[in-house]
């Protein structure tokens, strides 16, 4: 029998640990990661170092209201940054040794509007993917994203406007 | 609700499934990562400060200024290639993109897992170029396992004289090809502008234009860069 001296012991995650965190959290902030790149290939990537950007603080964040406010600004800011987005996918086509990784493909209308979405300037397709994928507040996204509520509300105004004129839909006020 | 709100409520539950069904992915992972780049870490402290000790010593001993005339000082690391190992980083190729109005944003020799690499960014007025050199043994299994782009949409087309792939991800490509017995090349594409598009003409241009760097230019270009010496730009931290 083979010891690996890098493996972390086998534990039962609690409520409170990375482990549970990481399980409750992870495929959300993949989808997080996956509209505002685009990047079938390099998503999971970009969701993976910002959770280890995570563990590597987590005494500090592990005691925020909600760690994973956390986790969603670092993977907002990366993935909607060329060059991480990039770094993302080349470790992605690089990654050896382990199963095969890519996305799965979304109806081509769907995509379409992520493709929108990722058109936007670049705070209002965060506050847009943070609000309408994942539902959060406007009050959380301004946290989040580290501006005012109404700094949220007015890129959420023009993002929509946007949004529809591009998508030929109309936005009802 | 009305129109836009549908359309953007059936998007994302169409991703949201799209996630659920990803395959787990263990946390140990992570504990691994975390352990290796601290070790990596660590290990660069001791290097500087070993380096710092060295330096001082020397100065106050005078060796410096008591080399032979016309002995040439030891080359830099980069150009000897001195590692042991069967590939280690300093036996891979030092590439750089040979296209005028290019500059380095970042350089790393650590950027794989497991293997030896070495990774360069480069940004030009309109295409940014993420270029990896992975020390791969030629036959290997991890060799084979790279190629795991076989099973997606990719295209068979020659670099540099020799087979590569040339996988589309939007808004940019992948080119993947072997350089040499012990190094396989990946380049990522991407058009720098927002909204903006790329060709694949583009793309196989770009990696036609890698190109080996002089040694010297190398240590110019990436040391001075870790250095904080290059006058090209930093990317700024962004997290």
């Amino acid at each position: 029998m083979t010891v690996d001296e890098d493996a972390p012991p086998q534990r039962v995650a609690h409520p409170g640990s990375f482990e549970a965190f990481y399980a409750r959290e992870r495929s959300k902030v993949v989808g997080l990661a996956y509209v505002l790149s685009g990047s079938r290939l390099g998503a999971e990537d970009l969701a993976q170092d910002a959770f280890l950007a995570a563990l590597g603080h987590w005494d500090r964040i592990s005691v925020y209201d909600d760690p994973g406010a956390w986790v969603r600004r670092v993977v907002a800011n990366r993935a909607v940054s060329r060059f991480r987005r990039a770094a993302a996918e080349a470790r992605a086509l690089l990654r050896l040794g382990s199963e095969r990784r890519i996305l799965g493909e979304i109806p081509t209308e769907s995509a379409a509007v992520w493709d929108a979405v990722r058109r936007l300037p670049r705070r209002q397709a965060q506050a847009v993917a943070l609000r309408y994928l994942e539902g959060w507040p406007v009050a959380d996204v301004a946290q989040i994203l580290g501006c005012s509520e109404n700094t949220i509300k007015t890129h959420l105004r023009r993002a929509r406007r946007t949004l529809a004129r591009r998508l030929g839909e109309e936005d009802l006020p | 609700m009305n129109g836009l709100d549908e359309r953007i409520t059936r998007a994302g539950a169409d991703v949201h499934r799209l996630t659920r069904d990803l395959p787990a992915r263990p946390a140990g992972e992570l504990h691994r990562r975390l352990r290796r780049r601290r070790r990596l870490a660590g290990a660069a402290v001791v290097v500087v400060g070993v380096a710092l000790i060295g330096g001082t010593a020397l100065l106050f001993t005078g060796d410096t200024l008591q080399s032979p005339a016309g002995v040439a000082p030891p080359a830099p690391a980069a150009a000897t290639g001195s590692s042991p190992a069967p590939v280690g980083v300093d036996d891979l190729p030092v590439l750089g993109i040979d296209r005028e109005g290019w500059s380095l944003v970042n350089a790393d020799q650590t950027g794989c897992d497991t293997l030896p690499s070495r990774t360069v960014e480069y940004r030009g007025s309109e295409l940014f170029a993420l270029l990896q050199i992975v020390g791969v043994p030629a036959g290997s299994d991890c060799e084979q396992q790279l190629w795991w782009m076989s099973e997606t949409n990719y295209e068979t087309v020659q670099v540099r004289g020799h087979d590569a792939r040339l996988l589309p991800d939007s808004p940019g490509f992948v080119v993947a090809w072997r350089e040499s017995d012990e190094a396989v090349v990946t380049l990522v594409v991407q058009p720098a502008g927002s909204g903006a598009t790329l060709t694949r003409g583009t793309a196989l241009s770009v990696a036609e234009s890698v190109t080996e760097l002089d040694p010297t230019v190398w240590e110019e270009v990436v040391d001075g860069y870790r250095s904080g010496r290059t006058p090209t730009t930093r990317v700024p931290s962004d997290s």
